[in-house]
Formats: structure tokens, sequence, C-alpha cells
């Protein structure tokens, strides 16, 4: 346990670009946004994707974080399977943090300075901000989630298998998807497949990404056990 | 005696290419040991090996009695400063120093520091700003300062200025007397370091080929030198490391089995004898040709 503590140590003495990047550029697409709705006038309602720059975020860290702490923390005496715990351990929390603050300002743009004043639409977002607090702290959580271990899973076949991992993952991955695609085409899939995702709520996604969420850990985990600095 | 290293038939291949080949030899608790040999000869990928770092193509490695792999009671206990150590982005000495302490049970942060100002390294500097021998220095201080059971070096002082690097050997001494462990330091400067090495491990071409103790190593191989007609008749069935004539005169490197016969010998024969450097000794044994040169003698002969 203490030595899962000790991996996060390490990762949070890195406080800029793990705490503070983030919540730059979230902000930053806020307050632009927040001027471009003032130039309007308010009148219209101005709904922006801004939000998305800090799942973007987190995916980028997520792939980053292996190559930049791993080699470190190997020959600092880690062992592979502490650095991945407090690695994930990390995860859990910067998404349960960030989950938090999204859903309070989700909760002011709702209920207590309606759309910033100006009609702007930011943080509490249709279908994805839908039902109660508590669902949508669990919407943002598991997406903030899964976010980040999609990002650990390249860096970990990097850092495993390095370049040509990366090869091999990417041809493989844009090979699924382009006979997934023909086939889908060919058999009429795709009315099936866009209905079945009208009908989940964001909730219901939430709850099919947790399976999702452990297959990458899984995977980032086997990688990383053989992995050399 | 406490082996705290037992390396079985290590073996290390990549393809075709053989970077360690059936490696096997033991370390002792309480010593300093040198692991010499030429770049490539093997040595950064087996203190890799022993570390964890790397995986073994075949062979066992024992480290505290127990396999290194996965095992914080052995990872706890071992510090490798690699040469080619990498440091997160964004991360200044400090960070480095500051994890160190949390990373190592006997890290000593007083230390640490004060090793930091003897170096003159500056804390607040980013890592990717130091220059190749300011990294050296923080590596050296994390070596020294986490005061580890077994500290292994590797070639430490790349980048480093003769003050600096004899700064290092001086404080290694001073703290290695005063908290005795075991520490391993992979070089080819080795004449510098020569004075600190208790046992010698000469690898080269993936083999040991030289595993000694450094009083004994010494004894061992001394040059003789005289007129070639005595000369080879002195080295005859000798084990020749070299042999160059030099005008009229030969000179040759024998090995000799540390008894004093065979310096007697020469002696007598009125041959003029030489110690030879670790240094000298360790190029003979390691440069290619030195097998040659021995057939090359037998033919002339």
């Amino acid at each position: 346990m203490n030595r899962i503590a000790n991996v996060l140590v390490m990762h949070s003495r890195d406080k800029f670009s793990l705490f503070a990047l983030p919540w730059t550029i979230v902000g930053s697409s806020f307050v632009i946004n927040l001027f471009i709705a003032l130039l309007l006038g308010g009148k219209t309602a101005i709904y922006t994707g801004g939000l998305s720059s800090i799942y973007i975020f987190t995916l980028v860290a997520g792939s980053i974080i292996v190559g930049g702490t791993f080699p470190f923390a190997v020959g600092f005496g880690v062992r592979r399977r502490d650095y991945f715990l407090g690695t994930l351990t990390l995860a859990v929390a910067i998404s349960a943090a960030w989950a938090i603050l999204l859903l309070l300002l989700s909760l002011i743009e709702a209920d207590v300075i309606k759309n910033w004043g100006v009609g702007l639409h930011f943080f509490h977002l249709p279908y994805f901000s839908n039902g109660s607090a508590v669902e949508q702290f669990w919407v943002y959580f598991v997406a903030m989630l899964f976010m980040f271990l999609l990002g650990l899973v390249p860096g970990s076949v990097y850092q495993r298998y390095r370049r040509t991992g990366m090869y091999v993952l990417f041809g493989a991955v844009g090979l699924v998807v382009s006979v997934f695609s023909l086939v889908s085409a060919y058999w009429d899939w795709w009315g099936t497949i866009f209905g079945w995702f009208a009908r989940q709520t964001a909730i219901d996604l939430a709850w099919w990404t947790v399976p999702l969420i452990a297959l990458c850990a899984l995977a980032s985990y086997t990688l990383l056990r053989r992995a050399t600095a | 005696m406490s082996n705290i290293v037992e390396v079985r038939q290590l073996t290390k291949s990549y393809g075709n290419v053989t970077a360690v080949d059936q490696v096997s030899f033991s370390i002792e608790a309480g010593k300093i040991y040198g692991l010499l040999g030429r770049n490539g000869a093997g040595k950064t990928t087996i203190m890799q090996i022993l570390t964890a770092q790397l995986f073994a193509t075949s062979g066992e490695v024992k480290v505290f009695g127990e396999r290194p792999y996965e095992n914080s009671r052995v990872l706890s206990q071992l510090c490798f400063v690699k040469e080619s150590q990498r440091y997160p982005n964004g991360f200044r000495v400090n960070d480095v120093l500051a994890l160190g302490a949390v990373f190592f049970p006997n890290w000593d942060h007083d230390y640490a520091l004060s090793l930091a100002e003897a170096f003159r390294l500056p804390l607040k500097r980013r890592m990717k700003a130091l220059s190749r021998g300011m990294l050296s220095a923080a590596g050296i201080i994390v070596g020294l300062a986490s005061r580890a059971p077994l500290t292994i070096f590797d070639e430490p002082y790349l980048g480093l200025d003769a003050v600096a690097r004899s700064l290092f050997y001086d404080r290694l001494l001073e703290d290695y007397t005063e908290y005795p462990r075991t520490i391993i330091l992979s070089t080819h400067l080795i004449d510098e370091v020569s004075r600190l090495l208790e046992h010698i491990i000469v690898i080269d071409q993936g083999q040991v080929v030289l595993d000694e103790e450094t009083d004994t190593l010494r004894g061992r191989a001394f040059t003789v030198v005289g007129a070639a007609s005595k000369v080879d008749s002195y080295i005859e069935g000798k084990d020749l490391l070299s042999r160059e004539p030099l005008g009229g005169l030969v000179s040759a490197t024998v090995l000799s089995n540390g008894d004093d016969g065979s310096r007697q010998e020469a002696e007598a024969l009125g041959l003029e004898l030489a110690p030879v450097s670790l240094q000298q000794l360790i190029v003979h044994l390691t440069s290619e040709t030195a097998s040659n040169v021995a057939r090359k003698a037998a033919e002339v002969r």
C-alpha cells in the first residue's frame, strides 16, 4: 500500500501538467465562449463542445504518462505492479476530482447562474448532463476514467514493444474498423447500431463503458509487467 | 562470506546477437567490485538484468538470495545508477532528490544536499537542461545518498571533469567506510578507479574473462624486458598476454599463477621486471588480438 502511495507521490511532483494545465485549457475555452456569448448579447443560446477539451487532455495525459514516468520509476526500484496500481489510483483520483468539479459547474450553470446569464451552455449539456447529481457525477467520472485508460493502452504498448508495437496496434485497429464498417454496410447493421445507441441514456452508456475500462486496465497491466525501462 | 548476488549461466540475446553469453559470477557482501570491459561488452545488460529492468533469455539471477523481478524486498535494497537513466519531463534536480527519499529506505537527505553543493548541482535546474556532467553528478548523488545495501554505478562519470571525478572517488570511499555496503562500479576508466576496487570482473563480448581479487590480479601479471632469445626461452610454456619486439629487445607480458617462482626465474635470467597496471592487464585480456599474439609468438618459435 505504501509503495503504491509512493508512486502517487512521484506523479504528483508534476503538478502543473497534471492539475493546472487541463483547467487552464478548459478555463480559456470557457472564457472565449463566454466572450462570444456576451458579444451576441445573450439572446441566442450557445451550445459548445468546449468541455470535450478536458476529456481529450485526459486521453493525451494517459497516453504520455507511461513514457514519462515508467523508466524513471523502474530505475528507482519501483515494482511494475506498484507502478501500475499507483498510476491507476492516480487516474481514479483525478477522474473523481474532475467529475466533482464538472458536476459543481454543471449545477451552477443549470440552477445558480442560469447559463452564466448569457445563454451559454458549456458545462450543462443536453443528454450528457441529464439525470440526478449522482448520475451526472457517474457519467463524468466514467467518461474521464475511460479516456485516461484508453490513452494508457497505447502508452503501455509503446513501453513494451516500442515502435513496432505502435505500428501493429494502429494497423490492427485500422483493420478492425475497416472490416467492421464494410461488414456493417454490407449486412445493413448501421441502422440497428445507431438505433441501439439512440435508445441508451448517458447513464446507460456509462455502465457499458465500465467493462471497457476494465479491459484497458488489464491490457495495460499485462503489457507493463513485461515492459523494460 | 555471504554472496548477495548469484548469477548462473545468464544469457541475453536479441535475435541473432548474443549480448550476454552464459555468464556466471557471484558478488560478496561488503566489497567494492569493478565490472570492467569495453563498450558493448554486455556490462549494462548484466546490471539491468540484476536489477530486473531487463529480462534474461535464460539463466538464473539471485540478489539477496531471491529473484529480483517484481520483488520489493530485493528492489528496495538496490540502487542502480545508470548512465542512460531517464527522468520525467519537467522534473528538476530537487524533484529527483525528493523522490530518492521516497523510494530508497536508507536515503540520507542532508547528505544528498551536501553532495549537491559539493558537485555544484543547481537544485532548481530542470533535469532536461543539465549538461552531461551535471546529469552524471545527479546520478552519483542519488547512488551515494541512497545508501542502498547494493549500489550499482554504471559509467557514473561520463562528462565529469577531473575534479568532480576525484570528488566522487573520495566521497565514495569516505561514505563506504562509514556505511559499509556492496558497490559495483562499471567503467572503462580502469586506472582511475583501480585503487577503489577490491574485486574485478572483466566482461568481454558477453563473457566473463576475468573474476579475481584486485590484489591477486596485480601480482599475477608482469612484464619482462630483455634480449629476444632470453625472453623467448623464458616465456616458453607460460601464459603469454603480449609480446612486443623493441629493437633487439623483446617486452613480454606474462600471467604467473601468483607464486614467486616465475619472477625469480626471470630475475635469474637477468630480465628486467616491470609491473603491469590493471588497465594494461585488462586491455591485454580483452583486446581481440591478445590470443592471436600468443598464437603468433608460438608460430615464430
